[in-house]
C-alpha cells in the first residue's frame, strides 16, 4: 500500500506530460494548484469518512487505459435511451463508432475541445475551472492539470435543444490497473434549454480509476435538466467533480441515480450567482458488499431570491459504507432564499454504516430553510401491511426496498432513462425476475 | 345450527408491551353473518381484529382461535390472508414509490396461487381493478399512484375496500373503516361493502359509532369494554348504545 505521498507524487509524474491543447489555460494552473495541495487523509474534514484505500492500493495512475473495447457489448450497454445524440467515451476516450451526434456538431452544439474554434477556445478558457473553489479539489486539480481532451457543450442564445444529449463513460480493463479521466463543460447561453444524461458504465471486472469533471454555467433564464446514471463495476473506483453556475433566472435540476464502486466519491457545488435562480437535486445511493460511497453536495447561496430543493436517498446494506454531507450557505446578501435539504437513509444490516451530515450555515436574517436526515429500517407496519394481503415477507421486503429507491427514479423526467435504471436497479438486486415482473405494472 | 363456524374466538387474552387489552373474548362467527363490535376509546376494539390478523406486537396470553376448523394462531400473516382473513385497516400505511397496481396485483398474486387459481395476466388484471375503481368512484389514475401515497381520509378507506373487492377473503375484518369519512364517503364505502355480502362471507365490523350500522345492518352486535364482551345483542342494541351511550354498559 502506497502513502497518500507517494501516490501525490506519482500524480506529479502524469501531470508533467505535455498537453496537446496548448491554446488552453488552465493546466499549468491546475498543476501549480495539485502540487500545493496534499493527497486527502482521514485527517482532511471533506474526506473524514472516505479512506482513499483503493487508490493506494492499485497502481491506477502509473498507466492510461487504452480506449479499445469489444463493441458489440459495448453497445448494448450504451444504446437504451432511443432517439439521443450520443457521445461514448471508453475509458476516458472518444470512440466514434458508438458514438452519433453528427446534427448537433454541426449546429456547433457539440464540439471536441480539440475541434474548438477561438471564439470556443475563449469561452472554454474563461469558463472551465470557475465553479468552484480550486483549493478544495484536489482531484479536479488531478483532471485539469492534464487535459488531452473534452467536450463542450454549448446551447446558443435562446435555442431549445429538442434531442437530449447522452454522454457514456464505459470503463473496461482487463486486469491492469489504469487511470481514465474526462471532463465536459456545458455551457447554456442566456434562454436556451437543454437535456443532457450522463451515463457512468462499465463492462466486466474494470480496475480503472474514472476521474471525471463536469462543469455548468448557465447563464439568464437558461434550462438544463441534467440526469445521471452511475451504474458501475463494484471493482473500480470514480471520483466525480460536478460544479454548476447560476445566472439570474437560470433553472437546474438534476437526477442522479449512483451505485457500484469500490469507491466512489461525488461532489457536487452549486453557486447561485444570479437572482431568481433555481436548483433541484434528487439522488439516490445504492451500496452493498464492500461498496463505498460519498456524496458532497455544497450550495452556495450567493445572491438573494433563489431557491434550492435538495433530496437524497441512500440504501446501505452488507458491509458497505456510505457517506452523506449536504450543505446550504446563505450568505449575507442572499435575502429570500428558500432552500430545503433532506437526506433519507435506509440502513439494512449491522455491518454496515452511513454517515450523514446536512449542515445549514445562514448569515442573511430573512430567509426559509430547512434540512433534515433520517436513518431507519424497514417499517414494521409496511411489512405487516404487505403480510395481511398474503404478499410473504421476503417478496414484501424487496418490495419495499424497490419503493424506496423507486420514489426517486420514477422522479427522472425521461422515461427510457427510467426503464435503463429498473433494469440495471433489478441487476443490483440481484433478483431479476421477481422485481422486474413489478416493474412492468404501472 | 347446521353450518359449521367460520371463525370460534375463545377465551382470547392478548397483550401489548405486557399490558392485558383483551380480557377473555369469546365470539362465533357463522358464514353469511355480521358481527359489529362496538365499545368506546381503548375498550380492545382494534386489537382484537390487529389479533386476528397476526399482527407481531401482539402477545396472544391464552385462549384460541379456530378460522374454518384451523388454529389460527399457527398461520403466518400472509397465510391467513390466503387462507380468506382481510383487515381492513383503520390506518392505511403509506408505501411511496410501489404503485397501488403493483402491490395489488402481487397481493391478488400470492392469494390466487394459494387458492389454486392461475395468476391473472396483466390485461385481465387491470381491467378487473379498473372496474372495481369505478364502483368505488375511484378514478382510474388511482391505480397508478404510490400506495396509499397522498390519499385523502376517504380514499384509503376505499383503497381497503378495492383490495378486499379483489381478493374476496371469507372473512373480512373492517377496523372502523368509518372513522376520518365524511357522509359521502362513508356510503360509496358502505355500498362497497355491501355488495360484498354473501351467503358464504362473514364480516366483523368495528365501530365505535352506529352511523356506519346504518349503513352495513349487522345480525349482532357486540358491546366491548375493558377487553370483554360485556353486553351482546341484535341491530337494536345500536341503537339503544347510540341514545344512552357507553356510561350505560359501564
Amino acid at each position: 500500500m502506497m502513502t497518500p505521498n507517494e501516490l501525490k507524487q506519482q500524480a506529479q509524474q502524469r501531470l508533467q506530460q505535455q498537453t496537446s491543447l496548448e491554446w488552453l489555460s488552465l493546466p499549468a494552473k491546475a498543476q501549480a494548484t495539485f502540487a500545493e495541495l496534499d493527497m486527502p487523509t482521514r485527517k482532511t474534514e471533506a474526506w473524514k469518512y472516505t479512506p482513499l484505500t483503493a487508490l493506494l492500493n492499485n497502481t491506477y495512475l502509473e498507466q492510461t487505459a487504452e480506449g479499445a473495447v469489444d463493441e458489440s457489448a459495448a453497445a448494448d450497454r450504451v444504446g437504451q435511451l432511443g432517439d439521443v445524440s450520443r457521445l461514448v467515451f471508453v475509458n476516458g476516450r472518444l470512440h466514434p463508432n458508438l458514438s452519433s451526434y453528427s446534427d448537433l456538431e454541426n449546429q456547433g452544439v457539440i464540439t471536441l475541445f480539440s475541434n474548438a474554434n477561438d471564439a470556443q477556445r475563449e469561452l472554454i478558457n474563461a469558463e472551465l475551472g470557475t465553479a468552484f473553489e480550486p483549493q478544495q479539489h484536489v482531484f479536479a486539480a488531478l483532471n485539469y492539470g492534464s487535459i488531452d481532451e473534452g467536450v463542450l457543450i454549448q446551447a446558443p442564445t435562446d435555442f431549445k435543444v429538442q434531442q437530449p444529449i447522452q454522454l457514456v463513460y464505459l470503463s473496461t480493463s482487463e486486469g491492469q490497473s489504469a487511470l481514465a479521466q474526462s471532463r465536459v463543460l456545458v455551457y447554456g447561453a442566456a434562454g436556451s434549454s437543454l437535456e443532457l444524461i450522463e451515463q457512468y458504465d462499465s463492462l466486466g471486472d474494470t480496475n480503472v480509476f474514472h476521474n471525471h469533471m463536469t462543469e455548468i454555467s448557465l447563464q439568464a433564464n437558461a434550462r438544463l435538466t441534467h440526469m445521471r446514471l452511475q451504474m458501475e463495476h463494484e471493482s473500480l473506483s470514480h471520483v466525480n467533480g460536478l460544479h454548476v453556475k447560476l445566472a439570474d433566472g437560470s433553472h437546474y435540476e438534476q437526477h442522479a441515480l449512483a451505485f457500484g464502486s469500490a469507491l466512489k466519491r461525488n461532489d457536487i457545488n452549486v453557486n447561485f450567482n444570479g437572482s431568481n435562480a433555481y436548483c433541484r437535486l434528487n439522488g439516490v445511493f445504492l451500496s452493498k458488499h464492500k461498496q463505498h460511497i460519498d456524496n458532497h453536495l455544497n450550495l452556495e447561496h450567493g445572491v438573494p431570491h433563489c431557491n434550492s430543493d435538495t433530496v437524497y436517498k441512500g440504501f446501505i446494506t452488507d458491509s458497505s459504507r456510505a457517506v452523506f454531507n449536504g450543505r446550504i450557505h446563505i450568505h449575507k446578501h442572499a435575502q429570500k432564499t428558500e432552500a430545503h435539504l433532506n437526506n433519507k437513509n435506509l440502513l439494512l444490516s449491522k455491518q454496515a454504516e452511513l454517515d450523514t451530515k446536512p449542515e445549514l450555515e445562514i448569515y442573511a436574517d430573512d430567509v426559509k430553510c430547512s434540512h433534515g436526515a433520517s436513518i431507519g429500517k424497514l417499517d414494521d407496519k409496511s411489512l405487516f401491511y404487505f403480510q395481511s394481503r398474503g404478499i410473504d415477507r421476503a417478496t414484501a421486503e424487496a418490495m419495499l426496498c424497490l419503493g424506496f429507491v423507486n420514489e426517486m427514479v420514477e422522479q427522472f423526467p425521461n422515461e427510457a432513462v427510467i426503464d435503463l435504471a429498473r433494469q440495471r436497479l433489478a441487476e443490483f438486486f440481484n433478483d431479476v425476475d421477481k422485481l422486474n415482473h413489478l416493474w412492468t405494472l404501472e | 345450527m347446521s353450518k359449521t363456524p367460520l371463525l370460534e374466538v375463545k377465551d382470547l387474552v392478548a397483550a401489548v408491551d405486557g399490558k392485558t387489552i383483551l380480557n377473555g373474548i369469546s365470539l362465533t362467527v357463522y358464514p353469511g353473518e355480521v358481527h359489529a363490535i362496538m365499545g368506546p376509546n381503548g375498550s380492545g376494539k382494534s386489537t382484537l381484529s390487529n389479533v386476528l390478523a397476526g399482527r407481531e406486537d401482539y402477545e396472544v396470553v391464552s385462549g384460541s382461535v379456530t378460522f374454518k376448523g384451523n388454529n389460527l394462531f399457527e398461520l403466518e400473516p400472509e397465510e391467513r390472508a390466503r387462507e380468506g382473513i382481510f383487515l381492513a385497516f383503520q390506518y392505511p400505511v403509506e408505501i411511496p414509490g410501489v404503485s397501488n397496481m403493483q402491490f395489488l396485483k402481487a397481493s391478488v398474486d400470492a392469494v390466487r396461487k394459494h387458492r389454486g387459481l392461475e395468476e391473472l395476466d396483466a390485461p385481465t388484471f387491470m381491467k378487473l381493478a379498473r372496474e372495481h375503481c369505478k364502483e368505488l368512484k375511484l378514478k382510474p389514475e388511482f391505480l397508478k399512484r404510490g400506495v396509499n401515497e397522498g390519499f385523502s381520509g376517504g380514499e384509503k378507506k376505499r383503497n381497503e375496500i378495492l383490495q378486499m373487492a379483489l381478493l374476496e377473503p371469507s372473512l373480512a375484518l373492517l377496523d372502523e373503516t368509518d372513522s376520518g369519512l365524511d357522509i359521502d364517503a362513508l356510503q360509496v364505502a358502505a355500498e362497497g361493502v355491501n355488495a360484498l355480502r354473501n351467503e358464504e362471507r362473514g364480516l366483523i365490523v368495528v365501530t365505535h359509532y352506529q352511523r356506519l350500522l346504518n349503513y352495513i345492518v349487522p345480525d349482532y352486535v357486540h358491546v366491548l369494554a375493558d377487553g370483554k364482551i360485556v353486553k351482546s345483542g341484535g341491530r337494536e342494541l345500536a341503537l339503544e348504545l347510540e341514545e344512552k351511550g357507553y356510561s350505560w354498559i359501564q
